[in-house]
């Protein structure tokens, strides 16, 4: 099979939505996630009235990826505790599970683990949008799973190559596909209108330096090695990637700080291993 | 200090931190001595996971997390910061088998 154009790339990820692929659910979901005058009102009761959601979101909510001090039980409480962009993220991540499963075994640990891992990290620097961070780490691979959807052949020889040769998924994405994965989620979070801070640490996960790093990108770019170092779930390859000088900088964490992190990141995933994995 | 899942939490364990609720209200407080009565509480509160006094057993073993680190360094083994972040996890894994 050629390779696609990029602007046929561009379009049919842009469209993922309307895909007969896509289930009806997930359908609604994103309809929701990319409506111009949606508010935290609106998806809480759209989550509401679907059972299997609202328990999913729960079961998220109150899960180690956003450590809230203590039980959260309704829809209400929750989306008034993430606000509107976290909260449109998570819907995604959750949306996506199943296709997550589909697109590659071992993603959706591998997009859990991150966004721990993104909490645990978030906390230890100290920023404020502790949610924002652990969200950007559930979803910072969501571009695969659009790869996945809008061109599957493409992508199961995508996995096949980067295993046969030994190389990462994304010089296997762009050999064969001629897009990666990261700049394929950020077309989709631009279209879904996420905060910017969404859009770049998907866009920048791989290459914090090409855009000034900011805090999250910076967190989003170290759990993503982190939790590969740790052998946990499966992003398309088992090689961790080199953490820039500059994001690194960034976070000013010291070789201490890290070993506490890799503590708290190895607890949250020992407790959880047969809940929310 | 280790998070345990609600179903693994037994009597006589001790809390390691407070289980607060919603508000931030603290239910029961650090040291406190788990009993049956207060496991059921938990359950009844919907509690998922609570913070126990004590070591939780590694999920892998030493030399398969060695491995998977070796590996995952392979291709960047030349970079002197991330040798830094091998030595840090080396001895973060090898601190769990003491």
């Amino acid at each position: 099979m050629n390779k696609p154009s990029y602007a046929d790339i561009k379009k049919k990820v842009e469209r993922l939505s309307s895909l007969p692929t896509i289930p009806p659910v997930v359908t609604k979901i994103l309809k929701v996630i990319g409506s111009e005058d949606i508010s935290l009102k609106k998806i809480a009761e759209f989550i509401s009235r679907d059972q299997a959601l609202s328990a999913r979101v729960l079961k998220i909510i109150n899960s180690p990826i956003y450590g809230f001090p203590g039980r959260i039980s309704s829809i209400s409480q929750a989306v008034m505790l993430i606000g509107l962009g976290a909260l449109k993220g998570m819907l995604l991540g959750i949306s996506m599970f199943d296709m997550m499963q589909k697109t590659m075994i071992g993603l959706w640990e591998h997009s859990i683990g991150t966004a721990v891992a993104a909490k645990v990290i978030a906390a230890k620097v100290g920023i404020k949008e502790i949610e924002d961070a652990s969200v950007a780490g559930l979803i910072h691979d969501i571009g695969k799973v659009a790869l996945g959807i809008c061109y599957p052949e493409l992508y199961k020889n995508v996995i096949a190559v980067a295993k046969e040769r030994d190389i990462y998924i994304v010089e296997a994405e762009e050999d064969i596909i001629g897009v990666n994965h990261a700049e394929a989620g950020s077309w989709l979070a631009r279209k879904w209108r996420f905060p910017l801070s969404l859009v770049n640490s998907i866009e920048y996960h791989h290459n914090p330096s090409a855009k000034r790093p900011s805090m999250t990108i910076a967190i989003v770019h170290l759990s993503d090695t982190i939790i590969k170092m740790m052998g946990f779930g499966f992003s398309g390859d088992p090689f961790a990637h080199r953490i820039e000088q500059t994001a690194w900088d960034t976070l000013a964490l010291t070789g201490e700080d890290l070993k506490g992190i890799f503590m708290e990141i190895e607890e949250a995933i020992l407790s959880q291993e047969t809940s929310i994995f | 200090m280790k998070l345990i899942d609600i179903k693994n939490a037994k009597p006589d364990m001790r809390l390691a931190r407070a289980v607060e609720n919603a508000s931030g209200m603290i239910l029961y407080g650090e040291g406190m001595k788990l009993t049956i009565p207060i496991i059921e509480k938990f359950n009844s509160l919907d509690i998922d996971s609570v913070y126990v006094e004590g070591k939780s057993e590694p999920r892998l073993s030493r030399e398969r997390y060695l491995g998977i680190a070796d590996i995952a360094f392979s291709k960047i083994s030349n970079n002197p910061l991330m040798n830094e972040i091998k030595k840090d996890f080396t001895e973060y894994i090898n601190s769990l088998y003491e």
